[in-house]
């Protein structure tokens, strides 16, 4: 069987780092970006099955990838899990808005994170309570 | 100790807790040197002082008061515990250091007052806090993925506060996977609001979008006293942060409709309780007495338990002691024509279903004596507008709803004047003033009046 592809878009390395090991860890082909162009290069080159994405990003923000890839014939199916510091029930509704699958919430650990990309690759219509799948609206 | 405030701030309740504890360590300090002559002056000053400096900086290193990150009451008393024990040995150790002014059995005997004091804070703290907070019912209106999200997070924070339902803005579609049911539409909110007991309202709506709609939510709120939510931002940010994140730790901008004054407010809530608890300990041979006459001299039960509306239209039993026939409710209905009091309420100077003893017990309020319970309960206060039965509020016109946005007491404005006379609509007026203008000083001066008017039995029946 193919090796699934993550993209992780994170700006800062040691997270950066730390994320892209527990996806490796389980069973993905991780690529990793440091910002919107990287990400936007790698995802039209790799097709990642699942893009991992930071949103305070040092130029354009995660919202902008998510738009992007929302927006693109190409890539508009991509799940898409949003990794942010901000908790707030607006940065979550703002990131339903655009179009995220799932908002997790920083920091997070390796379970969640695998409990989550799970979730949004395997079952579709995955109704565990702790597992938020977004719609875009 | 005072953390029964719920819209207090994390750092004053910190600072409270903190304070409250130095208090009992200051006491206990004094007391355990006091009386022992051959002391030097100096050594219990000493000790409160030194035992405060090194409580606070424990507390600051193990992090004692952070008890909102989940810490049970276990834990929390393990550690307090162990900062005793860590407190006393350090002291000890430094005793050779002053010989003069440090004697063992001064120690020995401040541990013996301090540490109960500090755990019957603690514990008493910790069982105030979650009573208080277990249970925060909050309608949400707004059905989009704010509304829903803000439930979501609500639970995951598990802070007492539980989603009574959701109300839907015209233009929402209903959304699969809500986590309470809808109750009805945003333009409902007055109804709703009558229907069920909602300490908070989270209007997770868009400004532009839903203006009308959430402007009619906010004025029912308002109206009604019931505190509300907006959502802080509006907007989408990717990196801004607040400047000050503690106003909007939940990503909600709160308000109410009476000013906050949260120190007060805690102080109101731990005065209750403090009084309640001695008054009825210093009482009981009052009580017992009392209690046996009622029981004796008439047939029936010894309290009279009576449905009543408290605050936000939570029902409860107001206890008091019998001072009518068995079957009063029902002559009430005989008796309807003579009523002598304006509005929904049903007041005659001299009633025949009083008895003897009820008389008496009536005449110096002592029938009214077991709401202590209900202000130890939380139910109560001491200070507020009486409690009205559900009939009376089911008549309220929507103003008057805002009577329930308090804790009801078992004294206030009108009581204490004496007179039976006013109109219905001027005794709102009276509560209301209350409500609007309250101060824990007028609560004080309210508690003082009202304990003369008592003992003379010249109070408004």
């Amino acid at each position: 069987m193919r090796k699934r592809t993550a993209l992780v878009v994170e700006d800062n390395p040691p997270e950066r780092d730390m994320i892209a090991g527990w996806l490796r860890l389980a069973g993905f082909q991780v690529e990793t970006a440091v910002d919107y162009r990287a990400a936007v290069a790698a995802i039209t080159s790799i097709r990642p099955d699942i893009i991992c994405c930071d949103i305070s990003l040092p130029r354009e923000s995660g919202f902008d990838l998510v738009e992007h890839v929302r927006s693109n014939p190409g890539t508009e199916w991509i799940p898409i899990l949003v990794m942010s510091e901000r908790h707030s029930p607006e940065d979550m509704a703002q990131a339903e808005h655009v179009g995220a699958n799932a908002y997790l919430k920083k920091p997070f650990s390796r379970e969640r994170l695998e409990k989550y990309v799970t979730a949004l690759l395997d079952g579709p219509h995955s109704s565990r309570p702790s597992v938020r799948r977004l719609r875009r609206t | 100790m005072l953390t029964s405030l719920r819209n207090m701030s994390k750092e004053k309740t910190q600072k409270i807790n903190l304070l409250a504890d130095c208090a009992a360590l200051m006491v206990a300090a004094l007391a355990a040197s006091f009386g022992a002559g051959h002391l030097h002056w100096m050594v219990g000053p000493g000790l409160a002082l030194a035992s405060v400096l090194l409580w606070t900086a424990q507390s600051r290193i193990l992090r004692h008061y952070d008890v909102w990150n989940g810490r049970n009451v276990g834990s929390d008393i393990a550690l307090t515990l162990l900062s005793l024990a860590g407190m006393i040995a350090i002291l000890a150790l430094l005793r050779p250091i002053v010989p003069r002014y440090a004697a063992g059995s001064n120690l020995a005997r401040f541990a013996w007052i301090a540490s109960p004091l500090i755990l019957w804070i603690r514990l008493t703290t910790n069982w105030l806090r979650r009573r208080d907070v277990t249970d925060r019912p909050v309608l949400i209106v707004g059905i989009g993925p704010l509304g829903r999200h803000t439930a979501l997070e609500m639970r995951e924070a598990n802070n007492g506060r539980r989603v009574v339902g959701f109300l839907r803005f015209a233009q929402e579609s209903v959304h699969d996977r809500l986590p309470s049911a809808i109750l009805g539409d945003a333009v409902d909110i007055e109804g709703m609001l009558k229907e069920h007991v909602v300490d908070e309202v989270y209007i997770a709506g868009q400004r532009d979008a839903q203006h009308g709609e959430m402007q009619k939510v906010i004025g029912v709120c308002e109206r009604f006293g019931i505190p509300f939510a907006l959502p802080a931002a509006g907007f989408r940010f990717s990196r801004a942060q607040p400047q000050h994140k503690a106003a909007t730790a939940d990503g909600y901008i709160h308000y109410l409709s009476v000013r906050a004054k949260p120190v007060q407010r805690a102080l109101k809530r731990a005065i209750d309780f403090g009084v309640s608890a001695v008054a009825l300990a210093l009482l009981a041979p009052l009580l017992l007495v009392v209690g046996a006459l009622v029981k004796l001299t008439s047939r029936g039960p010894l309290l009279f338990r009576q449905v009543r509306v408290g605050q936000h239209g939570r029902q409860f039993n107001m206890l008091k002691f019998r001072s009518m026939v068995v079957n009063a409710e029902e002559l009430k209905a005989r008796l309807l024509a003579l009523n002598e009091q304006q509005g929904p309420v049903f007041k005659m100077k001299s009633d025949p279903r009083i008895t003897g003893i009820g008389r008496f017990i009536r005449k110096f309020s002592i029938d009214e004596l077991p709401q202590l319970l209900n202000v130890l309960r939380g139910e109560m206060s001491l200070v507020g507008p009486r409690p009205p039965i559900p009939s009376e509020v089911a008549k309220y016109e929507a103003w008057q709803r805002r009577r329930l946005s308090v804790r009801p007491g078992l004294t206030c404005v009108w009581q204490i004047s004496g007179r039976n006379e006013i109109s219905f609509e001027e005794w709102m007026y009276l509560d209301m003033q209350y409500i609007d203008h309250w101060s824990l000083q007028r609560d004080l001066e309210l508690i003082a009046k009202t304990v003369p008017v008592v003992l003379t039995g010249r109070g408004a029946s």
